[in-house]
């Protein structure tokens, strides 16, 4: 199975309209808590390696899932008992919701009536399942996302060079394709896998209740 | 040492006049320090020298429906450094009405470890279960050695939190991981949400505590430091955990 090439580029395009605007990938709080914008590649490997991953199996599973005709709820409860910032899944609902107006007005079709409370990755493994994309090329496009969203939001944050960050990106499309091989496989709510980042998780509870922040998370 | 010792096996369950309490030893054996009809508060004791190289030491726990159990560690655990990786696991059950709780002391990684953790937990009904777990990273003036963890807790409805950690030397100082901490207190309340006790700061930096209500019947408070454990909520968040899991059982313990 392969995916039209023109079609990850356009979901990873920043001018998507899901909401992807309001995002930093946890960077704003990071960076109030130490972190150097030198520091960010490695901040991002760490993400690809923890609660980037857990996002990028849980969109392949829920593709399996909705490619199966099974309970996507059952792919839901598994990302939320893998998230335990209360913070991080209220955002990853937000955004769900953003991705399911894509999702309804570029491959209509009929949806659950729980959709709505679904996270980001559960609905993009639905729109992945309609739209005919690859499981690699849902996980690849979960990390990548990620990887744009907080070089992005670091130009806002601590401008730097934009080409000085698009070489960082560039860099880091092996580190993506390696996290995308890593999950390719999984099929079942179980095999999600579950690596925690403890300190961007009470990053995130911190930045939740910032009264003075650029991003929503 | 080999991985030849069996596991340690610790259940109990209601009766009409005194909980009966059965136990195999492995490396580990059990004393009942305290008793009634519906269950029990024993103490975990080391019967060799722990945790060595190549130690897999298991602990199997069933609480019976309705029963309850509070397990107390008398001392805690060094990882010791060696060729080969060791590891310290617990499986429980716990059933209908039933409650777990489990106080842990802390458990230090040596330099030179190779070491895992990994909880499972059961639930069943309106089973409750609280485990309090601290790790510490190096002994005095040491930085410490690989350390894995893992929580697999599900309920009758499907899964109530599930994280595996990755401590390892190299993986912990990835930024947003662990940086430069060393220790880390962790209040897993599972079966019910308890509130916050006291007010956990947000701090913008590493040390400090986070209350985590979870998605589904469930809360985490969770301290991360420097070096010993200064944190001024976790003890007592575990201490008032424990009584209100204990208060919503079903039957009250008979008085005596």
């Amino acid at each position: 199975m392969s995916t039209s090439p023109l079609l990850l580029a356009m979901l990873g395009d920043a001018r998507l309209p899901s909401g992807g605007h309001t995002q930093s990938a946890g960077l704003e709080p990071a960076l109030r808590a130490g972190l150097t914008p030198a520091g960010v590649p490695a901040y991002l490997r760490s993400r690809l390696r923890t609660v980037t991953r857990v996002e990028a199996g849980t969109a392949v599973v829920a593709r399996a899932v909705a490619a199966g005709g099974g309970d996507l709820a059952e792919v839901e409860a598994a990302w939320a008992a893998r998230t335990p910032s209360p913070a991080l899944r209220a955002n990853g609902r937000r955004l769900g919701r953003g991705y399911l107006r894509v999702l309804q007005t570029l491959w209509p079709g009929p949806v659950d009536a729980r959709a709505r409370t679904w996270s980001r990755p559960v609905v993009l493994g639905l729109l992945a399942h309609r739209a005919a994309l690859a499981p690699a090329d849902v996980a690849r496009l979960v990390g990548y996302d990620d990887v744009q969203t907080a070089t992005a939001a670091l130009l806002k944050l601590e401008p730097q060079d934009p080409l000085l960050t698009a070489a960082w990106v560039n860099g880091l499309l092996p580190d993506i394709d390696e996290m995308a091989a890593q999950v390719a496989r999984l099929r079942t709510p179980e095999q999600i896998p579950a690596h925690g980042a403890p300190l961007i998780e009470r990053w995130a509870e911190t930045h939740d209740t910032a009264t003075e922040r650029l991003f929503s998370a | 040492m080999t991985g030849t010792t069996g596991p340690t096996r610790l259940s109990v369950a209601p009766t009409a006049s005194r909980s009966r309490v059965h136990h195999t030893t492995g490396h580990l054996t059990v004393r009942v320090m305290d008793q009634d009809a519906d269950g029990a508060r024993v103490g975990l004791l080391a019967t060799q020298a722990l945790l060595l190289s190549g130690d897999h030491v298991r602990i199997e726990v069933d609480v019976a429906p309705g029963a309850w159990l509070d397990v107390v560690e008398t001392t805690g655990t060094v990882a010791y450094g060696g060729d080969a990786p060791s590891s310290w696991t617990i499986d429980a059950a716990v059933g209908d009405g039933a409650v777990l709780t489990w106080e842990g002391k802390p458990f230090v990684v040596s330099d030179g470890t190779a070491v895992h953790r990994g909880t499972r937990l059961r639930l069943h009904g309106t089973g409750r279960a609280l485990m309090q777990e601290k790790v510490v990273l190096g002994r005095a003036g040491q930085s410490g050695g690989d350390l894995t963890t893992s929580l697999d807790a599900t309920d009758d409805t499907g899964p109530v939190q599930v994280e595996h950690l990755d401590l390892g030397r190299q993986a912990r100082r990835m930024p947003g991981v662990f940086g430069d901490l060393r220790s880390m207190d962790t209040v897993t309340a599972l079966g019910w949400s308890p509130g916050p006790v006291g007010e956990p700061a947000a701090g913008t930096t590493g040390p400090g505590e986070t209350y985590f209500p979870l998605d589904r019947s469930g809360a985490v408070l969770r301290w991360m430091g420097i070096g010993r454990f200064r944190d001024r909520l976790c003890d007592p968040a575990f201490a008032d955990w424990r009584d209100e899991a204990m208060r919503a059982r079903p039957h009250e313990p008979a008085q005596v």
